[in-house]
């Protein structure tokens, strides 16, 4: 595909798929009785550790000064 | 006198009522302005001191909590974002690759949405502490 729409129509495709991947993801750790963790189990995992909950509190603190403070 | 639960679930809607105004309010400034940068920047400092007192020991090591499966399966995720992220971010025009920051800002245009998103940024904040 060439072109700007092209170009808009392959990113969008690519983000949905992304989503779209996530969603199959966590309906599989769903389904999947405990043998695979959910996204909230990733978190909860990294919350019991000293460097998983810096990591978290960093990219906590990064998000908010890039969503609120560095917005166009 | 009040039995501890009045008292306690008072005390949240007191927190959330506060939490909400503050969100309102600092959503309501300018980027790229001090008081911007200060509203961030207040509960982050609060957050990162709160950790750093924090005593909390490690519980479960994270290989264990997740298994190896669940591990390859959420990084190989995860590199699949910052692999299309860092695609549109080289890229240019930016509207015709939109990166998750561009995204948000389209999504955050309005106060009422900027304001809810940083209500659940001050959440996401509290959760991290618990």
């Amino acid at each position: 595909m060439n072109g700007p729409h092209g170009a808009v129509a392959v990113a969008v495709t690519g983000w949905v798929v992304i989503v779209l991947a996530l969603v199959a993801c966590e309906f599989a750790a769903r389904r999947s009785r405990g043998r695979l963790p959910g996204i909230l189990d990733v978190a909860r995992a990294l919350q019991q550790s000293t460097a998983g909950r810096w990591l978290l509190a960093s990219f906590w603190l990064w998000a908010g000064w890039h969503l609120f403070v560095r917005r166009r | 006198m009040n039995p501890p639960a009045t008292s306690s679930k008072r005390t949240i809607v007191v927190l959330f009522a506060v939490a909400a105004l503050y969100s309102w309010w600092a959503s309501g400034l300018r980027s790229f302005t001090h008081p911007a940068a200060l509203a961030v920047g207040v509960p982050g400092v609060v957050v990162m001191t709160m950790l750093g007192w924090s005593r909390r020991r490690p519980t479960v090591r994270a290989e264990r909590a997740l298994g190896r499966a669940g591990i390859v399966l959420w990084a190989a995720v995860l590199a699949v974002i910052v692999g299309w992220e860092l695609v549109q971010y080289v890229s240019s025009p930016r509207s015709a690759h939109p990166t998750l920051s561009s995204m948000a800002d389209r999504v955050l245009e309005t106060h009422p949405a900027r304001a809810a998103a940083f209500f659940g940024w001050l959440v996401v904040g509290r959760t991290i502490l618990r």
